[in-house]
């Protein structure tokens, strides 16, 4: 059977315009990325801020529609759907957005926020959608449903307004969410407790995931038992098992990623070996550097290779995928000796 | 749950200078619209009592033809709200609709729409209206009131055109588009209550500059005026020489002050409004 999503050499450009008189510039957001998520899946979208993270995590809500490569869901190029077939995927793949201050309207009271999909997609009947948002509500934690249900969204904390929009997402019965960083606006006190609900629909409903964090810890936390996928600057350079990946960092950048996560304890911290990055900036999608995206801030950067030709995604061993020139060379054969150690 | 109607008065008690402008406004409309009823027009001429001053018998004073002015007061508004609120209305239409399908839809359609608007923006409206009062037939006040709902919309409609288009990029819309809930939701049940106290605003402003601009047609004597109201007691107050009589004072003053409170009612009510639409300002 086909995976339920396959992104195949999506990219997304967007036009820029800087002054009157110079040349619309065109810039890739999105380079020639391709995964796949089966059936009840999690994948772990990794990567710093503005690296494509939220733009992979919209196309696949089908928010944007790539400028290139092929979108599928369940075998079938969303954007070449027929109306029937785009309505299933529409109720099938719903989205978490990052800012529960931003999602819901703030003239509508929980209640009648959860009430237009069910209405409108005729979940269920007039007269049973009061029972049905109450139960919606109670399996979001929000208790006693009855109170929650006709609050506006101003008399809710943030956390409490997550839970109404994971609730509003679940009314249409989904198969695949895609949660753009649900937890990161919200009080790290309660985060805890909104990534065990999530963890607990999809062991219970079987509901597949796109998770999408800047926080490693929080990738491993929720997909430990899936796949993670490394971005940097629109492309993915590291794939594979979420232990592995976290456990095992074969790219450069994953291994920064790793040792920049600060420990509780401040003395762990300060000693920890940081490796030496050649530069802290991250460069600018409208001038790219050549050859290796990373080559510019890669503690392992190799003169006259990373900075000439760019690697792709290759495959380095059954589970795992990397996009460095130290695992494989153009061909694509692998360099086994180079992580005999690691792997 | 409350009700919608208890809902609204308890939200509309709560801003006190709004809830009087409100009880004004309802005085006004009680006097225009159902007094005029109980008490008859009386335009009989009195050559013995031209311009007496405020009496019991007459408590504003008398006019030119020594008619009581209290009477043409009550019977003066009805025509004035009429133009308003039908003038209001019909450009809060065109201003609603258009600029949502301008914001919605964007692209060519945009384009062509603002720039109609732009074109009317730049059209200077009094000396128009002035112009065109000579050949289009103003004795009813609903010819009155289309023209003037057809000239005011553009400046409401570009600034919904704008709301519209910040609106339709918030994560809310999104998530009911994700959630496949039809343009028709998107619209009515996600963007427009979002900027309900704006489009509000924007009819009772244009009520209230349809006010002015009928009102100083009359007093102009553009518009051939066949009735009783508050434009045409001006315009008579200020050619009849109320103004030199000691007495007549009245007879000028009070539309002015009758179309100054209403007014002052109208927008004070707008205020009010702004915190029945917008939750947030209800501080609960």
């Amino acid at each position: 059977m086909a995976p339920i999503i396959e992104l195949k050499h999506i990219g997304k450009s967007f036009m820029v315009k800087r002054g009157i008189f110079s040349e619309k510039k065109e810039i890739k957001v999105l380079d020639d990325v391709n995964l796949t998520i089966e059936e009840g899946e999690v994948l772990a979208l990794v990567g710093e801020s503005g690296c494509g993270k939220t733009t992979t995590a919209k196309i696949i809500a089908g928010i944007h529609k790539p400028t290139k490569g092929e979108f599928l869901y369940r075998g079938k190029n969303v954007w070449e759907m027929n109306k029937e077939e785009f309505e299933r995927y529409r109720r099938a793949v719903q989205l978490i957005h990052q800012d529960p201050y931003a999602s819901l309207n703030p003239t509508m009271r929980v209640f009648d926020t959860i009430k237009a999909p069910l209405l409108r997609h005729k979940i269920v009947e007039k007269r049973k959608v009061y029972d049905k948002v109450l139960e919606l509500l109670e399996m979001v934690d929000l208790n006693p449903p009855e109170e929650y249900a006709f609050k506006y969204p101003h008399q809710l904390s943030g956390g409490e307004r997550q839970r109404v929009t994971i609730a509003r997402a679940l009314t249409v019965g989904p198969e695949f969410i895609v949660a753009d960083e649900p937890v990161s606006m919200l009080d790290v006190s309660i985060r805890l407790s909104i990534i065990e609900l999530l963890k607990d629909l999809r062991e219970k409903m079987g509901v597949g995931f796109l998770f999408v964090t800047h926080d490693l810890a929080m990738a491993k936390y929720f997909a430990l038992e899936g796949k993670t996928a490394v971005m940097y600057l629109g492309k993915v350079v590291e794939y594979g098992n979420t232990r592995d990946v976290i456990d095992n960092p074969l790219h450069p950048y994953t291994q920064v990623l790793l040792k920049a996560i600060p420990e509780a304890d401040p003395e762990v911290t300060r000693k920890k070996e940081m490796p030496k990055l050649r530069s802290l900036d991250v460069p600018s999608f409208l001038n790219l550097p050549k050859g290796c995206r990373f080559h510019t801030r890669c503690p392992l950067y190799m003169e006259g290779f990373c900075n000439k030709k760019e690697p792709k995604l290759r495959q380095v061993s059954s589970t795992r995928k990397v996009s460095c020139w130290l695992y494989h060379d153009e061909e694509g054969n692998v360099k086994e000796e180079a992580f005999k150690g690691v792997l | 749950m409350k009700s919608g109607i208890k809902l609204f008065f308890y939200h509309l008690r709560k801003n006190k200078v709004g809830f009087a402008g409100f009880i004004v406004l309802l005085a006004l409309i009680f006097m225009s619209y159902i007094l005029p009823y109980f008490v008859p027009l009386d335009m009989e001429t009195r050559v013995n009592e031209i311009f007496k001053p405020p009496s019991w018998k007459h408590p504003l004073g008398t006019d030119f033809q020594g008619r009581d002015i209290l009477n043409q007061i009550i019977h003066g508004g009805k025509d004035v709200m009429n133009v308003a609120f039908m003038a209001g209305l019909i450009s809060t239409a065109i201003a609603v609709s258009l600029g949502a399908v301008s914001g919605f839809v964007g692209g060519k359609v945009d384009m062509v729409l603002t720039s109609i608007a732009d074109i009317i923006l730049t059209i200077p409206h009094f000396p128009l209206l002035a112009v065109l009062a000579a050949f289009i037939d103003f004795k009813s006040s609903v010819g009155l009131a289309t023209l003037l709902g057809l000239l005011s919309w553009p400046g409401a409609m570009r600034s919904i055109r704008a709301q519209v288009l910040s609106l339709k990029e918030r994560d809310f819309v999104e998530a009911a588009r994700v959630l496949d809930l039809g343009t028709g939701h998107i619209v009515f049940k996600e963007i427009i209550p979002n900027m309900m106290n704006y489009i509000v605003m924007n009819m009772i402003f244009s009520m209230r500059s349809a006010v002015y601009s009928q009102v100083g047609l009359i007093i102009l004597g553009f518009v051939p005026f066949t009735s009783t109201n508050w434009g045409v007691m001006i315009h008579y107050a200020w050619s009849r020489g109320a103004i030199f009589f000691k007495g007549s004072l009245m007879y000028l003053l009070a539309p002015i002050a009758m179309i100054a409170l209403f007014q002052w009612s109208l927008v004070s009510f707008a205020r009010a409004l702004e915190g029945v639409f917008n939750p947030r300002l209800r501080g609960e």
